[in-house]
């Protein structure tokens, strides 16, 4: 638990710095882009476009609440996008940088923190086109869309945590990062993205219940189109928080344990 | 004897684990009895370092040189024995944390978060660095229109304006012109005139010679001496002679002596002085 402790402050207390240094990260990959940022809301638009036309068009399928497909999906596809972008990129971080970790005495956590920076904070301004959509198609806001905050906080904890993991054994061992591919990929189909998995036999609903991935993407639709509290799914909320704390002393202590190993082995 | 002690390090050691492949390595990983091997770097080093002194590491490569420097840094960990390190403490790594895409004056921001100054000192030191860097207009164009020399140039002059209390210089001093190395050189004598203490790696003795307090001869992870740098340098550099002229099988059994050494080097001193003094008295 100490070294939880520990490993949060070292986090937090370099965050400011994190912040930065990703900001100029994301600056250095637009320097090349003519279109600069424009791609930043090109790429999620190509996507959802792909996933309207094979899941609606072409397979027709059904939304709860009979909300139009490309929106609900689009409600989904953001926080998803965020999220696999920080799971992947924050993964391979420590080898990424690996340069900078043999030369420069700074925090390894930095490494992946940075990652999950970088992807938020494009996230953020995605949402700008979500939210221009919904109010263009006649959603409105409500006060429901203020929980949207909660949901980011939830996210970052649990990208937190599953990034201390995955970029620690990823720096020691590659197969491990190798293998996370795949896992995303079937992340990406069990979370309710592009198909809503309350269409699954009762028996199986229990895959979205345990899918933390799953609580986000639905919790941002919840926010945003259905109007739902998140303290009414506490159960699954109570859940994702254990969980989120299990990744968290898990990472911790599996970065701690390790951190000595990188060095000298990236 | 109350001298300021900024670096202590006792009994350390850093073994390299040396595995036959990937599997032997998540092997060792996992706890589990892994074939491969151990490769000492560094036995046993026990020393204390003077604050502000420029000290110098000679040694062949594989000598530990740079393991001992960068445990100092703090970047790599020892295997055992402790290294208390007082005060902050940088390595000079010019080509570290460049960004191709950034402009000059972008990148001296960023590799200043790198190396954790707050945007406060930046904007304090960039003026400085931009001086020192000499890259003239070029500042504000993307790293990667720069020729070699004016990126190794900026990436220098943004390390040393870091500003720690212990600066550790890895062979970092071969970039740019001579006039650029000596305007290097210049800087880290600012630096120690400051106060501040500077632990300096090269392979060039007349640098060492020129530039370090103390010099430390360390061999196969051992220390062989510690002395002035006027004294340690000519020793090194006649063991230096010895070593070339050996077969690999002599070199392996080869234990250096310092004092034999020392010896050696003050004899042919005492010899060539009474060689001149001869000349003088003949004349």
């Amino acid at each position: 638990m100490k070294t939880t402790l520990n490993v949060l402050r070292e986090i937090i207390l370099h965050l400011p710095r994190t912040i930065r240094l990703a900001l100029y990260e994301n600056r250095s990959r637009r320097s090349q882009l003519l279109l600069g940022r424009v791609w930043d809301f090109l790429n999620p638009l190509f996507q959802i476009l792909i996933y309207w036309f094979v899941f609606s068009v072409g397979l027709k399928t059904e939304t709860r609440n009979g909300f139009p497909y490309a929106i609900w999906l689009m409600c989904g596809m953001m926080p998803w996008l965020a999220m696999n972008a920080s799971s992947v990129n924050a993964a391979n971080a420590i080898q990424m940088n690996a340069h900078v970790l043999k030369n420069v005495a700074i925090p390894v956590t930095i490494m992946p923190m940075k990652a999950i920076v970088k992807a938020y904070y494009e996230h953020l301004w995605t949402m700008g086109i979500l939210v221009a959509t919904l109010l263009f198609t006649g959603v409105w806001p409500t006060l429901h869309w203020l929980e949207l905050a909660y949901y980011l906080l939830a996210s970052g904890a649990f990208l937190t945590g599953f990034a201390l993991i995955t970029s620690s054994l990823s720096a020691v061992w590659r197969d491990f990062f190798e293998f996370l591919n795949p896992v995303m990929r079937l992340m990406f189909y069990i979370s309710s993205v592009v198909w809503p998995l309350e269409s699954l036999p009762e028996n199986l609903q229990v895959i979205m219940f345990l899918n933390p991935f799953a609580y986000v993407v639905e919790g941002y639709r919840k926010c945003l189109l259905y109007g739902e509290g998140f303290w009414l799914n506490w159960q699954q909320g109570a859940y994702f928080w254990a969980l989120t704390l299990l990744l968290l002393v898990m990472g911790s202590l599996l970065n701690m344990r390790l951190r000595r190993r990188f060095i000298d082995q990236l | 004897m109350a001298q300021d002690v900024i670096v202590r390090c006792e009994n350390l050691t850093k073994t390299y684990d040396l595995y036959t492949g990937e599997g032997a390595r998540i092997m060792a990983l996992l706890g589990l009895p892994a074939r491969g091997m151990h490769y000492s770097a560094l036995d046993g080093v026990t020393q204390d370092f003077i604050r502000g002194e420029i000290v110098g590491l000679a040694g062949l490569n594989g000598s530990g040189k740079s393991t001992l420097a960068k445990i100092i840094a703090g970047i790599t960990y020892p295997t055992s024995g402790r290294c208390e390190v007082r005060g902050s403490v940088s390595m000079l790594a010019a080509n570290v944390g460049m960004n191709d895409q950034l402009t000059g004056r972008e990148n001296i921001h960023y590799k200043c978060m790198l190396m954790g100054l707050t945007r406060r000192q930046i904007a304090r030191v960039e003026e400085s660095i931009i001086d020192f860097a000499e890259v003239g207009v070029y500042i504000d164009q993307p790293l990667r229109t720069y020729s070699s020399g004016m990126r190794s140039r900026l990436g220098f002059a943004i390390s040393v304006h870091a500003d720690p209390e212990i600066l550790i210089v890895d062979e970092a001093l071969s970039v740019g012109d001579a006039a650029f190395s000596e305007k290097c050189l210049s800087r880290m004598q600012e630096f120690r005139d400051s106060g501040k203490t500077i632990f300096f790696v090269t392979h060039a003795p007349w640098q060492m010679l020129h530039f370090c307090d103390r010099v430390m001869w360390l061999h196969r992870g051992r220390t062989i001496g510690f002395d002035k740098a006027d004294v340690m340098v000519p020793t090194y550099v006649e063991f230096t002679r010895d070593w070339t002229k050996m077969e690999a099988a002599e070199r392996e059994a080869m234990e250096p002596s310092y004092a034999a050494y020392r010896e050696r080097f003050q004899r042919q001193q005492r010899e060539a002085w009474a060689r001149k003094a001869q000349g003088l008295t003949t004349e």
